[in-house]
């Protein structure tokens, strides 16, 4: 992993078209502004990880049968 | 059954794919990278939930939904990156649907709202796409609104038969098909 030391206000390109500011730094907080094209898409990291433990979760559904039987017992 | 590959499932037995049965998803499932050809499955059980089943995990299958049945005015935006990937040329080849989770108690049942799947179904392609909006949850709780439109098609359903019994015809069976306006650039 590349690992750079940015002040605040100072950013860095990614490609020709990315842009990442440090915009404010608060305590142990760091706020970041992002400028990318309109089709990329950017998402904070617990967002990926939530929706692949979902979808983990997910494709081992219980049986068809159990399924069937409680929703059809409406 | 010649050309057509046989594909072990457990919870559908042996199925038989003709090559335009089957979907690829290039960048898999997120979270399932290692998996990437899948087929839909109709169980044709009145549920309306269809099965995204993996061609190569006899075990994987992820339940999937429409989501026009259970959230009315749901959204998705594809990027032209996506249009990209998934080659589609007309936003009219697209189905979108969401995996449904189908805990023990049923109906605890969530459906992710946040990535849904969209598949061209002329190229034969398909990618999980996670959505911007802030509003869109990975565990929306639909378990409700499911069981009001299973209720509701039941009753159309009775209604018809009455109306045909008297007719002496047969029922007419009814379809949900995929709605592709649900999708806009």
């Amino acid at each position: 992993m590349l690992v750079l030391t940015r002040k605040l206000g100072e950013s860095i390109t990614i490609d020709d078209h990315i842009k990442i500011v440090v915009v404010q730094i608060k305590g142990k907080q760091v706020r970041l502004g992002i400028e990318a094209p309109k089709e990329t898409r950017i998402h904070r990291e617990e967002v990926y990880a939530a929706i692949q433990a979902q979808n983990r979760e997910a494709g081992a559904a219980p049986a068809l049968d159990s399924v069937s039987k409680a929703l059809k017992g409406l | 059954m010649k050309d057509r590959l046989a594909c072990e499932t457990t919870r559908f037995g042996q199925l038989h794919l003709g090559g335009d049965e089957r979907i690829e998803f290039p960048a898999g499932i997120l979270g399932i990278p290692q998996f990437r050809d899948y087929c839909v499955v109709n169980p044709a059980d009145d549920l309306l939930i269809l099965w995204l089943q993996s061609v190569n995990d006899p075990t994987l299958a992820f339940p999937i939904l429409e989501p026009r049945i259970f959230y009315p005015d749901y959204r998705v935006q594809v990027t032209s990156v996506d249009r990209q990937e998934l080659q589609l040329e007309s936003l009219r080849d697209a189905a979108v649907y969401c995996i449904v989770t189908i805990p023990a108690d049923i109906t605890a049942m969530t459906a992710n709202v946040k990535a849904p799947i969209v598949m061209n179904r002329r190229r034969q392609l398909g990618k999980q796409i996670i959505l911007p909006d802030q509003r869109y949850e990975i565990k929306y709780n639909m378990f409700k609104a499911l069981r009001m439109h299973l209720i509701t098609i039941q009753s159309q359903k009775r209604s018809m038969q009455q109306r045909n019994t008297a007719t002496g015809q047969a029922p007419i069976p009814l379809l949900d098909l995929p709605d592709s306006s649900q999708i806009l650039v």
